[in-house]
């Protein structure tokens, strides 16, 4: 499966969970650590010592020459973002910015890592440590002396780092901005263009805004009336039906004994169509409905649980009546059932969550509600669809889902063909609307244009956006929009239809012929400017705490361990967590490989099931307890000019307590009981 | 020729720990390896008690555990086994290091540091205010013979005795009741272990403990008031210095120019007198003492030594 699906079925399942620390054991650690244990140390605490050792530290580094490899780093800088091919001038900019962050991030965090970890070691080893501890120094003052003056080296590299980042951007972007200005008095420019470049002699390339995106992306054959009337088209769109079973739910697959005709359990189809014009196949009749063919999908790791084939397979009718449901027409409105048979219960009753995919002909039309799946335990045979109960525990827990279908980028939106015109419908809800400006509200968009099709028409692509405020129903009138491939485009719609933040952009392609791909992200609403060099900032200032991370982790190793083989613990406690994450190791994962290299010996599959099992779960116990530096990560925000928000500095300041503060309360401890002489 | 160990001096014996400037029980160190093997018995059993006020030498050869026993003092390493009070407080913690100065065997510090900001930066960690470190600095840095171009230049840039010398500063910068020098001398000339020594009288005349550590026996026997020499990390003998040297059934007949016959003539004429052949009682060197130790405890004699 192509991994924007994987994207796409995953954002649809999360809700943005707030991230909960487990404080708790911290606060312990950092209680008995500091104030019990050391709480003599605690007494005595005089933070004029803590300065000046790390005063000391600090000079230490830079009589050490660190600071010499940050023109080093400009160096690189300057000459990789001379080597680069920009398509553009947002593009120079944005590669430019990536370099200049990218420079920064490692030479702080390389520093920080071998300063924080090689100076006790060191000054074990040349005895300076004698002179230190021989005063009325408290383990404590020096633990925290440290650990300030590696904070001060890193926050001096930083300084540096980032007022060259700053000039050097600044330098670049003049360059381009006046070649923009030059593009601009060219007469033979075409709109897209012109917009585009427009827009960039406004604002300047060095911008930072903030943006929203949709909660949800969806795409239908026709706009649906409220809640009803969702279409897929079928060839080109496909729905998934999110499912949720426990364990027993599926009464049949837990009781094996149950006597043959008694009670099922079975999906119901109940999906109505509709032929396109000229769409009927010769010699069909409406009683023979055009086929859906269906494949369930495991949620969690988005492949194929259960294939059409093996529903079939276990089945008492016909094979192809069950690999292929033929709704019943949309006049007779009618129910296909189908038997899950033991195994695929027990199956879809192990993965827990997964999706019933239902893909269609081409040149139908297909409507799929809430009850357009759904599972029943009953008597299979017994025809009045009123007897068939909806088990408990089973219903759709959300809305179908209803795509495009999917490529690289995204998912595909098509022109108009045989009247039938897709929409493409992102979802805002809770949306901080910005102050409009002359009534209107700012939008960006990025799409990739597929002129794949034997395309005549060499026209431009145009998009028709129009906004549907959810409160209201109202829609607004049409905007159009010309967008480029690739490329940001900005445009901008009423305020009045945004004002009550629930609302959905309706996102139509005017071009028949044209595919047009986009993704979630494709369309973000611009919701707050800020300056370049204050946003860039934040994001130094995040680096800086994630270089203190490092270094605390780093002298926390050099505590108990020689220098080189605290700088590998370091790395593998940095980067624990994060490298387990995403390499995507969770439960299932034994399953799936017993499933992939033992298909039939069932003995060695349960083996290597479990011990796979239980070397994850050990894994993931070890990771529980390292730093997630998943929130540090803001480079590509930086680069793409969205700002970061106080959310995002203050989750890095979590971690940062959570984790920082009990390893330094752990490294006093261990500095306390150590002998510091070599 | 016996060495009698001197006898127990009697106040030694009635001042209790608590008045002590440095008491010690049993202290033992073992070193070990990574796995927590035993290594090196570098202390075995030490008993010390050193009074306050006086200048007390701490002797014996290289490795014998002089620099283990500071170290156990300042709580740079833990003993593993016995006790080791300073002032009747554990030894080790802060409050106790305030009232310590420390020289140790080699000038450990800041080698990107410059001498004055050495001093300065070692006055903040006592916490002295600026305004006295103002004041004590140069006085300090003129004690230990550092002149006004030497106090600029960065501590790599130092001579040995240069080194040596600030280090004594920056021991001295609290103005301490209790120092200690660990091989004090070593790397200074002439003129330099002079003044050394003098500085040692004067802060013994200043009320001061000094714990001096030496190898240097002419260090010792000038300024000491007390010593113990230790072998292998056991004490082999502790006394005042004029007790430990006097050597009361020794005679020595000095002349020049005699042959080995007259020599022999002679060694058989005191031999036919016995006892009462010379009046005076001349003191042995600190160093026959020494090597006397040293050769009763090794049994080797691998330390050998000019006849007396
Ligand atoms: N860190 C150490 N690890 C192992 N052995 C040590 C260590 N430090 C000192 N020793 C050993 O302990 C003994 C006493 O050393 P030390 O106290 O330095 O002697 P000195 O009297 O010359 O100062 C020596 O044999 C020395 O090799
Ligand atoms: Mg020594």
């Amino acid at each position: 499966m192509s991994p924007a699906m994987i994207n796409l079925l995953s954002q649809a399942e999360a809700s943005e969970p707030a991230v909960q620390y487990p404080w708790i054991i911290p606060a312990a650690i950092v209680l008995l650590g500091v104030f019990v244990y050391g709480f003599r140390d605690v007494l005595r605490f005089s933070f004029g010592r803590v300065w000046a050792i790390g005063g000391v530290c600090f000079r230490d580094a830079i009589r050490r020459k660190v600071l010499w490899i940050t023109p080093l780093a400009m160096v690189g800088v300057v000459i990789v973002s001379q080597l680069q091919k920009p398509i553009d001038g947002p593009d120079a900019i944005r590669q430019t910015i990536k370099f200049c962050f990218f420079a920064t991030a490692i030479v702080v965090t390389v520093i920080a890592l071998i300063t924080a970890a090689t100076n006790l070691p060191r000054e074990i080893e040349n005895r300076v440590i004698f002179t230190i501890v021989t005063k009325p120094v408290t383990r404590l003052e020096i633990t925290l002396g440290k650990i300030i003056g590696f904070s001060r080296v890193s926050a001096a590299m930083l300084i540096i780092m980032g007022l060259f980042t700053v000039g050097y951007l600044h330098l670049r972007s003049w360059s381009w901005e006046r070649s923009i200005a030059l593009e601009l008095e060219s007469p033979s420019l075409n709109a897209s263009d012109r917009g585009w470049l427009e827009h960039f002699h406004e604002q300047g390339l060095l911008q930072a805004r903030t943006i929203t995106r949709a909660g949800r992306l969806m795409q239908y054959a026709k706009l649906p009336e409220g809640n009803t009337g969702r279409w897929m088209q079928g060839g080109s769109q496909d729905s998934m039906i999110p499912f949720r079973v426990e364990p027993g739910n599926l009464a049949q697959a837990a009781n094996p004994a149950a006597a043959a005709g008694a009670e099922k359990a079975y999906f119901i189809f109940n999906i109505p169509y509709e032929a396109l014009p000229g769409g009927e196949r010769p010699g069909d009749a409406a009683a023979t409905a055009p086929e859906v063919q269906i494949q369930i999908i495991d949620s969690r790791s988005d492949r194929v649980l259960v294939s059409g084939e093996q529903l079939a397979m276990k089945g008492t009718q016909k094979p192809d009546e069950l690999q292929n449901i033929r709704p019943a027409s949309a006049a007779l409105n009618g129910f296909a059932r189908i038997e899950i048979p033991r195994a695929v219960g027990q199956q879809l009753e192990q993965a827990g969550s997964f999706y019933v995919q239902l893909m269609g002909q081409p040149n139908y039309l297909y409507r799929v509600e809430k009850d357009a799946v759904q599972i029943a335990v009953g008597n299979l045979d017994d025809p009045d669809p009123a007897k068939a109960q909806i088990i408990g525990g089973v219903p759709p827990a959300n809305e179908p889902i209803i795509r495009g279908g999917l490529s690289n980028t995204g998912q595909q939106l098509r022109g108009p063909e045989r009247g039938v015109e897709p929409v493409a419908i992102y979802s805002f809800k809770n949306t901080p609307i910005p102050q409009s400006i002359n009534g209107q509200v700012p939008f960006e968009l990025k799409i990739v244009i597929d002129r794949t099709d034997d395309s005549e028409s060499d026209d431009p692509t145009l998009l028709a956006m129009q906004v549907k405020d959810l409160k209201s129903q109202k829609i607004s009138p049409q905007t159009l929009v010309y967008p480029e491939n690739r490329r940001t485009t900005f445009f901008s719609l009423p305020a009045e239809y945004l004002q009550s933040g629930e609302f959905e952009i309706l996102v139509r392609n005017r071009n028949s012929g044209q595919t047009i791909s986009l993704n979630e992200s494709a369309l973000l609403l611009i919701a707050d400017r800020q300056p370049f060099a204050w946003n860039l900032f934040k994001g130094l200032f995040i680096l800086w705490l994630f270089s203190l991370l490092v270094a605390i982790v780093a002298f926390f190793c050099s505590t108990f361990l020689s220098w080189p083989i605290a700088v590998v613990l370091s790395i593998l406690i940095v980067l624990g967590k994060w490298t387990v994450l995403n390499l995507d190791i969770g439960t299932g994962i034994g399953a799936q490989f017993a499933q992939e290299y033992f298909p039939t010996n069932t003995a060695a599959a349960t083996v290597v099931n479990q011990s796979v099992e239980a070397l994850t779960r050990g894994l993931t116990l070890v990771t529980a307890v390292l730093p997630d530096i998943g929130p540090f990560g803001v480079t590509e925000q930086i680069e793409r000019g969205g700002t970061i928000s106080i959310q995002q500095v203050r989750e890095p300041l979590k971690i940062l307590l959570v984790f920082g503060l009990p390893v330094t309360a752990l490294a006093y401890v261990l500095l306390r009981n150590k002998e510091v002489a070599p | 020729m016996s060495v009698q160990t001197a006898p127990p001096a009697s106040s030694l014996e009635t001042i209790s720990p608590a008045d002590a400037a440095v008491h010690t029980e049993k202290l033992t160190k073992v070193y070990t390896d990574f796995w927590g093997r035993p290594k090196v018995r570098a202390l075995d059993d030490l008993d010390l008690t050193i009074r306050r006020g006086e200048v007390f030498g701490l002797l014996g050869p290289n490795g014998s555990g002089k620099s283990t026993t500071i170290k156990l003092l300042l709580g740079l390493i833990f003993p593993t086994r016995g006790k080791a009070f300073i002032m009747g407080k554990p030894c080790g913690s802060p409050e106790i290091n305030s009232k310590i100065g420390f020289l140790p065997e080699e000038s450990y510090l800041y080698r990107f540091l410059n001498g004055e900001e050495t001093l300065y930066f070692y006055g903040r960690l006592f916490k002295i205010p600026h305004r006295d470190l103002k004041k004590r600095v140069p006085l300090l840095l003129d004690t230990v013979g550092l002149d006004a171009k030497a106090r600029k230049r960065k501590l790599r840039e130092y001579s040995k005795g240069m080194a040596r010398r600030i280090g004594l500063a920056q021991a001295l910068i609290n103005d301490p009741d209790l120092i200690l020098l660990d091989e004090p001398t070593t790397g200074l000339d002439p003129i330099g272990t002079r003044e050394m020594k003098d500085l040692i009288v004067s802060l013994k005349n200043q009320g001061k403990t000094v714990i001096l550590c030496s190898h240097l026996l002419a260090d010792v026997q000038d300024v000491c008031d007390r010593i113990t020499i230790l072998f292998r990390g056991r004490r082999q003998t502790l006394g005042h210095v004029k007790d430990l040297l006097q050597d009361q059934d020794i005679t020595q007949v000095q002349a020049k120019g005699l042959t080995p016959q007259q020599i022999e003539e002679l060694r058989e004429y005191v031999q036919r007198f016995g006892k009462g052949a010379q009046i005076t009682h001349p003191t042995t060197t600190l160093e026959d003492l020494f090597i006397q130790i040293v050769r009763d405890q090794s049994g080797t004699g691998s330390y050998t030594s000019s006849d007396t």
